[in-house]
């Protein structure tokens, strides 16, 4: 009695696990328990890949003209290489630049004033931005239930070809998330798998020093709001978190970016104003403006001499993740998509 | 007889009584579950009641477009949009619930959308009708939203997260900004700015059947309409729109 059960139930098993052609996708866990709540809508492969299709497609802007991968691109850990200002339709010029994409399930808000609470909802921020891709998510609903192969490939995703966009945003934000970047040398480092030349452990020691109370790590930042003393830039008059909140006290208040690969996401800043790390060195040391709401900590003067500087520079070179940056899952895609099977 | 086995048979006549009673016991429950269960049957049907909202201006019937003169503001208003969410719609019965609704998105210029059931087992009648004006911060904080929570409805914010919880639109010769147009978006579910409102209706005659009056003069009567023509972000000015708001609801 009791075997025929188990057969039983062994067979509804085999039956769900058939029915369900859905590929679940396991993602590293290389900075314990993530933000997103993978939980409640876990990642498919076939969710994944629409999202990947979706971003490097052009059809999310107004004259079908820009992508997300127009700003976002892979090859610069999905930053904007040699923008200040990122440029949207139209050769519109924004207000800031774009910031890199990785380890997106850590972090709790987005936009450089955390203006999005959720990378479910973050890709209508850009959508809808008439500088960037001036379009909206009902009209890209219609674009793509007429746009071959979308409505197969929503079906294949989602289980019926309806488009809606609460799926749009969805597999966008299935994309984005698996975009983890945690294989840098610093990784293997901290994993006692390699080890730091002499120049990097003293840069290391500077960073740790002088950097890491904000760019904490493993994930290189604490992902809160700080005033790290750039002059306003009078041409823009950008206050940051201020429009959010209307809080005083975030006046010119910005994301604490990561570090992690920013060999690849020049310029940095905000406003993309400076192109090198030198010049960033620079900043730090000589050129903070003692606004109201500076982060305290630089009120105290950070000193570091020429040779720290190079040191300090040689640390942040080891963040650089090169599987990240030149992994074929994350490129655009291939017409066939046969490059990017998910491997068993 | 030997004194263990006396002790042993004092043992299972012991076990037997208790068995007995356990026994009976589960006889009387079952009677009782038997007939409350016919009683369900009988009496406690599954309702679902509907909740409908109509829009008016004081006494007449709200069309879209259509101006309607205030008395108390001295002027014609006319209304294109009236969309809001109700969400935790629930139906009391002497402070105890009875049904409850997720949400739902309302048009009141839209009979296929101005509506709502509430599936509940009770019995009648209910004394209260609560609903929040919005929709609450959980829920703003848990990304995307299907069905009528899709961003695709219009009513979210896209250039900042969150769901606008009322849209009313049109014109009057009150307003200074171009062609007299006000916009009013009400929205915002986080402190400072928090403009999620309850609604509390108490129901005086139960039929099963909640008509909902949406008056939007109660809702100018308190505006400076003057200057306050479009609030579009959560802010001071929304969240007082949506003590305005909250005027407008009564059961017909």
């Amino acid at each position: 009695m009791k075997r025929r059960f188990f057969v039983i139930g062994f067979l509804c098993v085999l039956l769900f696990a058939f029915r369900s052609a859905d590929m679940f996708i396991d993602l590293p866990e290389c900075f314990g328990k993530p933000v997103y709540d993978f939980k409640k809508s876990p990642l498919t492969y076939q969710r994944v890949e629409l999202g990947r299709k979706l971003f490097y497609d052009p059809i999310l802007s107004k004259n079908n003209q820009i992508s997300c991968a127009s700003c976002h691109s892979s090859y610069n850990a999905f930053a904007h290489i040699d923008h200040d200002l990122s440029h949207g339709i139209y050769d519109s010029i924004g207000k800031r630049n774009a910031p890199a994409l990785m380890n997106l399930a850590w972090q709790s808000s987005f936009m450089w004033d955390g203006a999005v609470n959720h990378i479910e909802v973050q890709a209508l921020a850009p959508i809808s931005n008439p500088i960037e891709m001036d379009e909206s998510l009902v009209n890209i609903v219609a674009k793509l239930q007429r746009a071959q192969p979308y409505p197969r490939l929503f079906f294949e995703a989602f289980g019926d070809s309806v488009i809606t966009g609460e799926r749009v945003l969805l597999s966008l934000a299935q994309f984005q998330l698996t975009l983890i970047s945690c294989n840098s040398k610093y990784d293997s480092v901290m994993a006692g798998t390699s080890a730091f030349t002499a120049q990097e452990e003293i840069g290391y020691n500077l960073f740790r020093q002088n950097c890491a109370s904000c760019h904490k790590e493993p994930l290189m930042s604490n992902y809160e709001f700080r005033n790290n003393g750039l002059k306003v830039d009078t041409t823009l008059n950008d206050y940051g978190r201020v429009v959010m909140t209307a809080n005083p006290k975030d006046s010119l208040l910005f994301k604490v970016p990561t570090l992690r690969n920013i060999e690849y996401t020049y310029p940095y800043m905000h406003d993309g104003r400076f192109k090198t790390l030198n010049q960033v060195m620079n900043h730090y040391t000589s050129g903070i403006v003692m606004y109201p709401t500076l982060s305290p900590e630089l009120k105290k003067p950070i000193v570091l001499s020429a040779n720290d500087k190079i040191d300090l520079i040689s640390f942040l070179l080891t963040l650089s993740d090169k599987s990240f940056v030149f992994n074929r899952n994350f490129a655009y895609p291939s017409p066939n998509n046969s490059s990017s099977a998910p491997k068993e | 007889m030997d004194r263990h086995l006396r002790e042993n048979m004092v043992i299972i006549l012991h076990i037997n009584y208790t068995q007995v009673r356990a026994f009976v016991r589960n006889i009387f429950v079952s009677a009782i579950a038997a007939f409350v269960l016919l009683l369900n049957t009988s009496f406690i049907n599954l309702r679902s009641d509907k909740i409908t909202f109509t829009g008016y201006f004081g006494t007449q019937q709200l069309m879209s477009g259509k101006n309607y003169y205030s008395a108390s503001r001295g002027d014609s208003i006319s209304v294109d949009m009236l969309r809001f969410y109700v969400s935790k719609v629930e139906i009391l019965q002497n402070g105890h619930v009875w049904g409850q609704a997720d949400y739902k998105l309302i048009d009141v210029f839209d009979t296929a959308s101005n509506f709502l059931g509430v599936d509940y087992y009770g019995l009648g009648p209910m004394t209260e009708l609560r609903f929040y004006l919005g929709i609450d911060s959980t829920t703003n904080m848990a990304g995307v939203g299907k069905n009528d929570l899709d961003p695709t409805k219009g009513m979210y914010w896209t250039w900042q997260s969150g769901y606008i919880n009322l849209k009313l639109e049109g014109a009057s010769k009150l307003c200074k900004s171009n062609r007299g147009k006000y916009q009013y978006h009400i929205g915002g579910y986080s402190y400072p700015a928090n403009a999620l409102r309850t609604v509390v209706l108490k129901v005086d005659r139960y039929t099963g059947e909640f008509n909902v009056a949406v008056d939007v003069e109660q809702f100018f009567a308190n505006v400076d309409m003057k200057e306050t023509t479009h609030v579009m972000s959560p802010s001071l000015k929304s969240q007082g729109l949506a003590d305005q708001a909250v005027k407008m609801f009564s059961l017909k």
